[in-house]
């Protein structure tokens, strides 16, 4: 009998930690910072229930659940969070989306590599999360400020370098995302074509192209002086006018990340490319 | 009758710095030449001329045909050093970095080869190895959790020859440039003693020869140099194995000049396989791929011939 009274208390126990399934319909977790601000613009945050650590605009995704980082997410916790939907990323997360299918999780991979490629990245992630109307007004009004932004580019448009590595040094080409902002936003990307999208690039190459406006999308440290300081560097005109642009001047997350914000990017450096020397 | 063997690579030498630094000219690409070009073959030449040097006395000194500079783990931890610094944010600071790193290895490395109390070289080759393996792990460690960082540890764990130097750092490099020439004239000096060596301690010492200073003196001015070219090149495999080989295979045996036309010959060979990286693709491809590419070949050539 005693036995018998143990045992019903031990079962009973143990039902007592099985979790209640939460209430909430849609439980989305997302591995990618672009789409995880699309989300949020379109739907706010309460349907996110778990994001990786680079998703840190806007700062209120800070505050729910990791799952890992855009490289490496743990597969345990994103089955305990019990997801509706995975948004997944190209790159590094092609995999993750496959495995993620080998464990039968559903997931929408978005990886949109250019403007147009993210208006309609806005209208599909829209249809998903049941959003559409908003979706669809977010993704209009996105269109009209652009065309607004590449009426207003100077007539002629002054060659720009972009370095997005320092070591080695490397730029973007003109069929990347950045490349592409870059040249709606009035500037002229010296390296227009390269063998791959975003490529090693020679120190050579970028003196003999004499960029008049260099635009650092690397870590704040790397700072204007110290390309002023590098060796045969001198003779390059953005050095001489002192047009070296860091991470201080234009966020980078602005003009790397293909989200709506990508306007304000734009904007600001519109404002650099019109300025006369 | 040695020199003759060698003296018509000679001009192959002056045809190949001649390509390095004209190709593709233009009447205003001066400038480029002078402050982009040189500086590459500057560094070019010194890391081929250290790696192989050091090289073929190491496989004097240690009397072993597969030693090479890298084997006493100088690079992984100079490379640890250059490593750390990147993913601190001291980019600048990168070469500084490898020094400490190599310097650091080197004293423990030689610590630990006296453990028992005297010298062996049996020791000396288990420590280098255990230590280089413990940096190279640190360095797993760090490209994992670092992966922002992921191309700039390639360029130290691959080798990269374009160094970009900032106007202030390039003065530091011509003096350093300098001291290690004059340290391999050094080593040059020191192989006649050390090949005295290769007949064994025993019979070097009744000659008078200080068998552990001189040990000391190679093993701490090639590590220096080692970590020296580690610290601006990252890690340029094979040239330290396979330019001592062929110098020996050419000339017949270890001579005492051999250390000289070692150098010089990797120092070309480097040049040479870093005109390759720079064009033979569209993006330029990491030198260490090259002289890996061209040493295992070479290095199973000298697998089935020592048979």
């Amino acid at each position: 009998m005693k036995k018998i009274v143990m045992f019903l208390v031990f079962v009973m126990i143990i039902a007592g930690c099985i979790p209640e399934k939460k209430q909430t319909l849609n439980r989305y977790i997302v591995t990618s910072p672009e789409i995880a601000e699309i989300i949020y613009l379109l739907q706010g945050a309460e349907n996110i229930v778990g994001v990786t650590i680079e998703c840190d605009y806007p700062a209120k995704l800070l505050e729910i659940e990791k799952v890992g980082n855009f490289g490496k997410v743990d597969f345990e916790k994103i089955i305990s969070l019990d997801p509706t939907i995975v948004f997944t990323s190209g790159l590094e997360q092609e995999l993750l989306t496959s495995e993620l299918n080998k464990l039968q999780i559903p997931t929408a991979k978005f990886y949109p590599e250019s403007i147009a490629d993210m208006i309609s990245s806005i209208r599909e992630i829209g249809i998903l999360i049941d959003v559409e109307e908003r979706a669809n007004f977010v993704a209009d009004s996105l269109q009209i400020e652009l065309n607004k932004i590449t009426q207003n580019n100077g007539d002629n448009s002054p060659k720009v370098y972009v370095e997005i590595y320092n070591n080695p040094i490397m730029s973007v080409s003109d069929r990347s995302f950045v490349g592409e902002v870059i040249q709606k936003s009035g500037g002229d990307n010296i390296f227009a074509e390269l063998p791959r999208d975003y490529s090693r690039v020679s120190a050579e190459d970028v003196i003999n192209a004499d960029p008049e406006i260099i635009l650092l999308t690397c870590p704040p440290e790397f700072t204007a002086e110290s390309i002023k300081m590098r060796k045969g560097w001198e003779v390059i005109s953005a050095v001489k006018n002192d047009r070296i642009y860091t991470a201080l001047d234009v966020n980078p997350d602005l003009i790397i990340r293909a989200t709506p914000r990508v306007v304000d990017g734009m904007k600001q450096l519109q404002k650099i490319f019109n300025d006369e020397k | 009758m040695m020199k003759n063997k060698f003296i018509p690579f000679l001009p192959l030498f002056f045809f190949t710095i001649l390509i390095y630094l004209y190709l593709n000219y233009k009447v205003e690409s001066l400038h480029i030449i002078m402050q982009i070009r040189l500086p590459r073959l500057m560094l070019a030449f010194l890391v081929g001329f250290v790696l192989s040097g050091v090289g073929y006395s190491f496989q004097i000194m240690l009397n072993n045909p597969l030693a090479e500079p890298y084997i006493l783990g100088i690079s992984s931890g100079a490379a640890f050093g250059s490593i750390l610094a990147s993913v601190l944010g001291f980019y600048l600071f990168m070469p500084l970095f490898g020094f400490i790193g190599a310097l650091l290895t080197l004293t423990i490395v030689w610590f630990l080869a006296h453990l028992g109390g005297f010298f062996n070289g049996t020791k000396l080759l288990l420590s280098g190895i255990i230590v280089g393996m413990f940096f190279s792990a640190l360095i797993s460690l760090i490209m994992y959790f670092n992966q922002q960082d992921i191309g700039n540890i390639i360029n130290v764990l691959m080798g990269n020859l374009g160094h970009i130097f900032s106007r202030q750092e390039w003065y530091y490099f011509l003096a350093i440039f300098g001291i290690s020439i004059l340290l391999m004239f050094y080593l040059f000096l020191l192989s006649r003693k050390l090949m005295i060596l290769t007949t064994g301690d025993i019979i070097a010492g009744s000659l008078g020869i200080n068998v552990k200073k001189l040990r000391r003196k190679i093993f701490i001015i090639s590590s220096l140099l080692t970590g020296i070219t580690v610290a601006y090149a990252g890690i340029i495999g094979f040239i330290g194995l396979i330019v001592p080989h062929i110098v020996r295979m050419i000339s017949g045996g270890n001579k005492r000049a051999g250390i000289i036309y070692s150098s010089l010959y990797g120092a070309m060979l480097l040049i040479l396989c870093d005109l390759i990286a720079m064009h033979i693709t569209t993006i330029e491809i990491p030198v260490g791929i090259i002289t890996a590419f061209l040493g295992c070949p070479f290095f199973l050539l000298i697998m089935a011939k020592s048979r």
